[in-house]
């Protein structure tokens, strides 16, 4: 992989064009969602 | 708390040795290993595995069925969660043979403490049991599994957890059971949260990796 070097926060990579749809979770067991429940009044 | 910012600066010089790296950047990434020098904290992904471009999240967030049931949108729920500031995962490369296949994935939150605000003034216990339940609203079938006695990387304090879901998706037809083992931590005003992913009912399995990549984490 080549090297990237960034100015953002984030990462950005060229990718080959999609072809098939792997699966990926972004959720995981997160802080974030404490400010959920709360919103909720749960 | 954290390695020190001598030490930082050392193992990010090795990372990046022979590279010109303009010193505004505040991330960088060479081969395996991410550097955040805004958030001090680097790490190696695993061997073989990339990142994830950030213009893909949005269409991994469409793909991904959370919260069936919550009278949130999923954009509402999605918008509150926010998003990894990194995501490795093995397969990063879209093959037509990865059709359906679940990718070991790492993704790692950072929350400013500030933003939770009176949830902040809570312990980190208090927060990790409060997010337990959201999650468990969220994910199907959410469970931890495992709760391991907290270890510390970089002389901070570490809580580790093994849980399991039901990971449903646009493309598959019956939900996927999923293990996560997750790493959370308070350093520096922030909430620092790895979420390691894997399936081992479809073979997918990534305890090896996610061993080697937790001793990689350094937090300055």
């Amino acid at each position: 992989m080549a090297v990237v070097l960034l100015t953002a926060t984030y990462p950005i990579y060229l990718r080959a064009e999609p072809a098939g749809i792997y699966l990926v979770s972004l959720i995981g067991y997160s802080f974030a969602v404490g400010v959920f429940q709360m919103q909720n009044g749960d | 708390m954290g390695i020190g910012r001598g030490e930082f600066l050392r193992l990010m010089g090795l990372a990046l040795a022979g590279l010109s790296v303009d010193p505004l950047n505040a991330v960088a990434i060479n081969d395996d290993t991410y550097i955040n020098k805004k958030l001090g904290i680097l790490f190696n992904k695993p061997k073989g595995w990339g990142f994830i471009a950030v213009k893909e999240f949005g269409r991994l967030k469409s793909e991904q069925i959370i919260g069936e049931g919550l009278d949130e949108t999923t954009d509402e729920i999605w918008q509150e969660l926010g998003d990894p500031i990194c995501v490795a995962t093995k397969y990063y490369q879209e093959k037509p043979e990865y059709k359906g296949i679940f990718s070991p994935t790492i993704t790692l939150n950072i929350t400013p403490k500030s933003e939770l605000g009176e949830l902040g003034n809570k312990s980190l216990e208090e927060i990790i049991d409060m997010s337990h339940y959201g999650v468990s609203r969220i994910l199907k079938d959410f469970r931890l599994t495992k709760s391991y006695t907290p270890g510390y990387i970089s002389n901070c304090k570490f809580y580790e957890f093994d849980a399991e879901y039901m990971f449903e998706h646009v493309e598959i037809d019956n939900p996927l059971k999923v293990e996560l083992k997750a790493l959370k931590a308070e350093h520096n005003g922030y909430y620092y949260d790895f979420n390691c992913h894997q399936s081992k009912s479809q073979s997918q399995w990534a305890d090896n990796e996610f061993n080697e990549f937790k001793k990689t984490i350094k937090l300055i």
